[in-house]
């Protein structure tokens, strides 16, 4: 090959190679960019997974721990509280209603009567006290005029409850 | 090292050795020109005012004067090997009268110094002899001879190339007439002779710089690969996230409660610890006094202390106790007692004292209003840390 062909074809070459090298520099410069947006994008998108999940379950404990305030019947109350198949004594007493953000939480002030072996008693306070949805403020007991070792028990406590929607 | 020797027509002779290349150019006398009045040197300026456009002109400048020898073949031009063309002249040292150098088996450059008493500098006639028909080293034999006879002593240089035959025959012919035969390869032009053409060899610069360009190719390539599969990686990830944001289930029956967080801030969290534990400790406090009528437990009455605890190293004494914070939770229970079994207050105080020393969880006794074996005691039991 001739001097100047040699010369021709190398400096095409290598024109072709830097042109080639920048070509592709600029589309990966532009990449580099748009990994940068997509990372900002998955930080937020991070940040909204994070807070949907917080809302979610803060829905879910507030759901669990109140009862549905529009359709808040004793049976609704007694079944809230997994009682509804026992016979004990259950007084709903006051309700108050507090306006909170954009919700508004009723508090009824409730109380059980039961009369039950002290062995009984005591599972039955303990089974209230779990589910988290009874808040317990004075316990009485005292003895029976019945059988055994039969106590008469007087939980006094409160629950909460919420306007909810009708399950779908 | 390549020899060349050529005109201004063709290449006489090629010895292709490889490697870099010289080349004897040898002049036409009615083409050599002379410029002395040129201010600028430059092989365009020279090329322009010779008329050779397109060719590279063969000149010199010697103080101020330029002498134009011909023009470079295109063919020796275009060669990629590196090439510097000389004339014969420079090749032997400046008290040189004649030379003779027998280039293959078929030419004879020979050159012959005379004084120009016009331009008062000594000027050099050269030809290229083919010696095809007759031998060389006949036609130099002879020709030196000729000379001997008619100038007497004279410096005559002698080199032969490329033909061993003829070296050895000159160095038997010419040992008599006290010339001494050399072989061309140590003839080299004198540091000051400068080529009447140059070029370089560029193929390793134009190599390295390919390789570089590749190199700078392949490091965009390799940058874009790690972006364009980072890219492809992030945006995989996104997709997931969306994918999980989708799937997350939130409550439809709170639909209007947006801040769930404040709302549970105002339901009050129930105590931690089991009712029944308090309870059935309280009842155990109860049974040494008497018989328990009635227990009631208020959680109201649970109440958090800061304690201090002394800290005590058995293992070393010199080392003063520490003390330590904790917190310590406190919870009142009232009893109702009946059919109390000791009447006096300091058999009281004694049952007391043994109950706290056996259950070291309750803290405090305090009885606080009793008529006949009736008894009312408040109990404080420490129910967790």
């Amino acid at each position: 090959m001739s001097r100047t062909g040699f010369r021709n074809l190398w400096l095409v070459v290598i024109g072709l190679m830097l042109s080639s090298a920048w070509f592709v520099f600029q589309k990966a410069e532009r990449e580099y960019a748009q990994t940068e947006r997509q990372n900002a994008r998955l930080e937020q998108l991070k940040r909204e997974r994070r807070d949907a999940e917080k809302l979610s379950a803060s829905l879910a404990e507030l759901d669990s721990l109140t009862i549905n305030e529009n359709e808040a019947t004793r049976l609704e109350i007694l079944r809230h509280l997994g009682l509804e198949t026992q016979s004990y004594g259950f007084d709903i007493q006051s309700r108050s209603a507090k306006v909170i953000g954009d919700g508004t939480l009723y508090t009824r002030r409730v109380s059980l009567k039961s009369e039950v072996s002290y062995a009984e008693s005591l599972k039955l306070l303990d089974t209230l006290h779990s589910t988290k949805k009874f808040l317990l403020e004075r316990v009485t007991m005292r003895e029976s005029n019945g059988y055994g070792d039969q106590v008469v028990m007087e939980i006094d406590g409160i629950i909460h409850g919420l306007e909810k929607y009708a399950k779908r | 090292m390549s020899l060349i020797v050529f005109n201004r027509n063709r290449i006489l002779y090629e010895s292709l050795d490889g490697g870099d290349g010289v080349a004897i150019f040898m002049p036409s006398k009615d083409l050599v020109r002379t410029y002395t009045d040129m201010d600028n040197f430059s092989n365009n300026l020279v090329a322009e005012r010779y008329g050779v456009h397109d060719q590279k002109p063969l000149w010199e400048e010697t103080d101020g004067r330029v002498k134009v020898y011909g023009s470079l073949l295109q063919e020796l031009e275009e060669r990629r090997n590196a090439l510097r063309v000389h004339l014969p002249e420079h090749f032997v040292s400046a008290d040189t009268d004649s030379f003779y150098f027998i280039i293959g088996k078929r030419w004879v450059v020979h050159g012959v110094q005379s004084f120009n008493d016009d331009a008062n500098i000594a000027e050099w006639g050269v030809s290229a002899l083919d010696a095809s028909q007759k031998s060389p080293v006949k036609l130099v034999v002879s020709s030196i001879s000729e000379r001997m006879l008619e100038a007497g002593e004279e410096s005559i240089c002698v080199a032969v190339h490329d033909n061993v035959g003829a070296f050895e025959e000159l160095k038997r012919e010419l040992s008599p007439l006290g010339v001494k035969v050399i072989p061309f390869s140590v003839l080299k032009p004198e540091k000051n002779v400068k080529p009447l053409y140059r070029h370089r060899d560029f193929s390793v610069l134009m190599m390295t710089f390919g390789l570089f360009a590749f190199l700078v190719l392949s490091a965009s390539v390799a940058y874009w690969a790690f972006n364009y599969l980072n890219l492809e990686k992030i945006t995989e990830k996104v997709e997931s996230e969306r994918r999980q944001i989708r799937e997350i289930q939130v409550n439809e029956q709170l639909g209007s409660i947006i801040r769930p967080q404040l709302m549970l801030a105002h339901i009050r969290k129930p105590f931690r610890n089991q009712p029944s534990a308090i309870i059935n400790a309280a009842a155990d406090v109860a049974t040494g006094f008497g018989t328990l009528r009635k227990l009631t437990f208020d959680t109201s009455s649970l109440q958090t202390r800061v304690l201090r605890r002394e800290e005590q190293r058995s293992d070393d004494v010199l080392v003063p106790a520490g003390t330590t914070r904790f917190e310590v939770k406190f919870a009142k229970v009232q009893l109702e007692i009946d059919n109390a079994q000791n009447d006096l207050l300091v058999d009281q105080e004694s049952l007391a004292k043994s109950l706290l020393k056996r259950a070291p969880w309750v803290r405090e006794v305090e009885s606080y209003e009793s008529g006949g074996n009736r008894m009312l005691l408040e109990v404080e039991l420490q129910v967790g840390e």
